[in-house]
């Protein structure tokens, strides 16, 4: 085909395509606006962000499904998304349609009545992309804004779906994965900016934040993580090595619509060996508060400076205003994988409290009330000499690491997973420790050790009173986010792969259901024709799949109280794809 | 499954005619389109414009999708079918093994831990020569394990075997 006709070709087709999409568009789901995007709150019957609101509560205000009929959930319908590797996604609902993400960044559009596949997006990656992957093939969900889904295939591409189609619109690429370099999180659109992160820090990455315009994916803005020479905090890195320091930014943001505050965890500092970087090193192991219009740094908060035991500070904080000693705070929240609870007054990056999650912490003595800054006790350092330090607690899975944790503001709980387990860590010689592109960049071994029958504790924190009030104990570790409703039930899966609910006042198991496979993902809820459905995905994948082998699957489960009406369930075209020439007509 | 190398989103022309060809023979038709629109309660005349343009937008997209499927095609490389040397030519070598143990802590730790992980334990593998060679080379279907062809040369390879072999004893 001579390059005149293709052309020509490809502009009959875009013209052809524009009729056909005006068309069919007639009929499709609404074009998410920023507005709902703003107003997720009152919109009950979808799920719209990543924490169904800006302030990442993972609160429902629905209500049908309540403490006392908890007991009646069913399955409704499941969706096995294909493959065996771990599940992370929160499901996003917008007028019907389900969106998920399964491993390397498969995107599935559901009918959210009845499961039917709407289309299905199969990113392109290369052969060896696994080979910089630190931690499974996971991707954690997309965004949605106008007519155009948004997700990060692994490496490191920001990808835009036609809503309807699951086709391409436009894709362009964040970064070099060759240079270790990836994406999982999901995708933050704010008005018009799409805003990603970046996997990477145990491959000596420089960790950023990129924000796109959400219609046509120019790049607007890069905030790098760690400051350049001549800008600020630079000083806090000896020599080059803030070129390869870590910081990654692998989860989404949260976002706070009053003061257009946007706030973004980061990441360990690499290598592990701390030493070898002296000085607090700027930005790692942080909240950063930033301008989504501008990309400019307003302020950033150090959990862990100069961290040492690999304490990723990427979960993304919960927004919530709260009474604390009796006076009103505008607080962000973080559970950390360094194994405290923190309030901040988020307006400023003020340090207001840190609670331990977990008990016989000892990387550091404690926490300065007044700055939240750390007094590391230096003989849990690891240091760059081949001595094994032991045990650390926590070990470096956290605490609590990435997965959403939930606050309930009727009660003012936070209802957070947390892990009881230690480590041990042993780095290298520094003749050992040289960065190459691409290769791993940690200098340290590390051993993930049990410290009793029970690793995984849900709890819940009365964040205005600093008070423990539940615990539910688990043998594993717990790995899934949470949900929480106004009903005054919370949601939440285990490696056991039981999704259960319990009474978020008192922790009372009230309702439980085996998914086949460990729970890594988020529940969401939804409310449809009248009906509240809870929806998860199942799959034993990423981190937990380091440390023991319970069955993998990949399933969508969602539930409710009544059975669908048989006849509905089974309605339409379920997109069965036939193999040519297998199975033909009897003529 | 594990897709590394998925199929392109498109494949071809002719896959698409072939699907729309079998769509068209299920009867009845202009019921499946205008489910598909997600619009059951549509006029029928939406239903046969829906039709006209969608056959024409899918026979003529084809050629972009064709050029965007190609230019992310992952890369053909010839596999390594012989290899240089019939057996590890680093075993026991001392200065050898402690590169492979490096090696082994940059790009195979990660997964394979100390004793296994979400890799197998590589220490108890029965894999042995050129069997792990190929295992490490072209990647393991099925399984997250990459191809490292790109990566690893056959001399590392040997020297991450010689570390392992090493420490097993």
């Amino acid at each position: 085909m001579d390059q005149n006709n293709s052309r020509k070709l490809r502009r009959s087709a875009f013209m052809a395509t524009l009729i056909f999409l005006g068309m069919t568009t007639l009929a499709a789901a609404r074009p998410v606006s920023s507005d709902d995007l703003m107003n997720a709150a009152g919109n009950t019957s979808d799920w719209l962000n990543h924490g169904r609101t800006y302030d990442m509560q993972r609160f429902s205000p629905l209500t049908q499904i309540n403490p006392c009929n908890v007991n009646n959930l069913r399955p409704i319908w499941s969706f096995a998304v294909g493959n065996l590797d771990g599940l992370e996604a929160t499901p996003l609902v917008h007028d019907g349609i389900m969106y998920i993400t399964s491993a390397y960044a498969h995107v599935f559009a559901l009918d959210a009545r009845n499961g039917r596949k709407l289309w299905h997006y199969t990113p392109d990656v290369p052969k060896d992309l696994g080979t910089v992957l630190c931690c499974g093939p996971v991707n954690r969900g997309v965004a949605l804004r106008g007519n155009l889904v948004y997700v990060t295939p692994l490496d490191a591409r920001l990808v835009a779906l036609n809503k309807d189609t699951g086709q391409v619109v436009w894709e362009k690429k964040i970064d070099d994965w060759k240079a270790g370099y990836t994406t999982t999180a999901a995708p933050l659109v704010i008005r018009d900016h799409v805003i990603v992160g970046v996997a990477g820090g145990e491959y000596g990455i420089r960790g950023h934040i990129k924000s796109y315009n959400a219609k046509s994916g120019d790049l607007e803005w890069t905030t790098y993580t760690i400051p350049a020479p001549g800008e600020p905090g630079n000083d806090t890195w000896p020599g080059d090595t803030w070129k390869t320091g870590g910081a990654a930014t692998w989860n989404t943001g949260t976002y706070d619509m009053a003061s257009n505050q946007l706030y973004w965890g980061t990441g360990n500092g690499a290598p592990w060996v701390a030493e070898l970087r002296k000085g607090d090193n700027l930005w790692i192991a942080a909240l950063l508060s930033l301008n989504p219009d501008t990309g400019k740094i307003n302020w950033g908060f150090q959990y862990t400076p100069n961290d040492a035991w690999d304490y990723d500070g990427n979960m993304p904080p919960i927004l919530a205003d709260i009474t604390y000693e009796g006076k009103k705070i505008k607080a962000a929240m973080q559970s950390n994988r360094n194994g405290f609870f923190y309030v901040l007054n988020r307006e400023n990056g003020e340090f207001i409290y840190a609670e331990p999650t977990i008990e016989g912490i000892n990387w550091t003595h404690g926490i300065d009330p007044k700055t939240g800054r750390p007094d590391v006790n230096q003989a849990m350092v690891p240091k760059a000499d081949g001595k094994t330090v032991k045990p650390i607690i926590p070990g470096l899975e956290g605490g609590t690491n990435w997965f959403g944790f939930a606050y309930n503001p009727c009660l003012g709980y936070a209802i957070i997973p947390t892990n009881q387990w230690a480590m041990s860590m042993t780095g290298y010689k520094p003749e050992d420790i040289t960065y190459e592109p691409g290769q791993i960049y940690m200098g340290m071994d590390f051993q993930m050790y049990r410290q009793g029958e029970t690793i995984g504790h849900l709890k819940a924190f009365d964040v205005q009173n600093r008070k423990w009030v539940w615990d539910i104990a688990s043998p594993l570790p717990f790995f899934a986010g949470v949900l929480t409703t106004k009903s005054g039930l919370v949601f939440t899966g285990d490696q056991l792969g039981f999704i259960f609910a319990a009474d978020v006042k008192s922790g009372k198991m009230l309702w439980r259901y085996q998914t086949g496979s460990g729970i890594n993902a988020s529940p969401i809820t939804y409310a449809l024709d009248g009906k509240q459905y809870i929806a998860i995905l199942s799959g034993l994948g990423g981190d937990p799949s380091f440390y023991f082998q319970n069955p993998k699957g990949g399933t969508l489960f969602v539930f409710g109280l009544d059975s669908l009406d048989s006849g509905a369930a089974a309605a339409g075209n379920w997109e069965v794809e036939h193999i040519e020439g297998a199975l033909p007509n009897l003529d | 499954m594990i897709i590394v190398n998925p199929s392109p989103q498109v494949p071809d022309r002719s896959r698409y005619f072939n699907r729309l060809r079998n769509r068209l023979r299920v009867w009845p038709w202009n019921h499946y389109l205008l489910f598909r629109t997600r619009n059951l309660s549509a006029p029928c005349g939406i239903g046969v414009l829906s039709l006209v343009s969608l056959v024409a937008a899918l026979a003529l997209l084809s050629a972009p999708h064709w050029a965007l499927a190609q230019s992310h095609s992952p890369k053909k490389a010839s596999l390594p079918r012989e290899w240089k040397y019939q057996a590890n030519p680093f075993a026991g070598d001392e200065k050898t093994i402690h590169e492979g143990l490096n090696l082994y802590r940059r790009r195979c730790k990660i997964c394979h831990g100390n004793r296994g992980g979400r890799g197998p334990n590589l220490f108890a593998t029965q894999l042995a020569g050129h069997e792990f060679l190929r295992a490490v080379m072209e990647g393991r279907d099925g399984t997250q394990m990459p191809a490292w062809e790109d990566k690893l040369s056959e001399e590392q390879v040997w020297k991450i075997m010689a570390y392992i072999i090493a420490a097993r004893s």
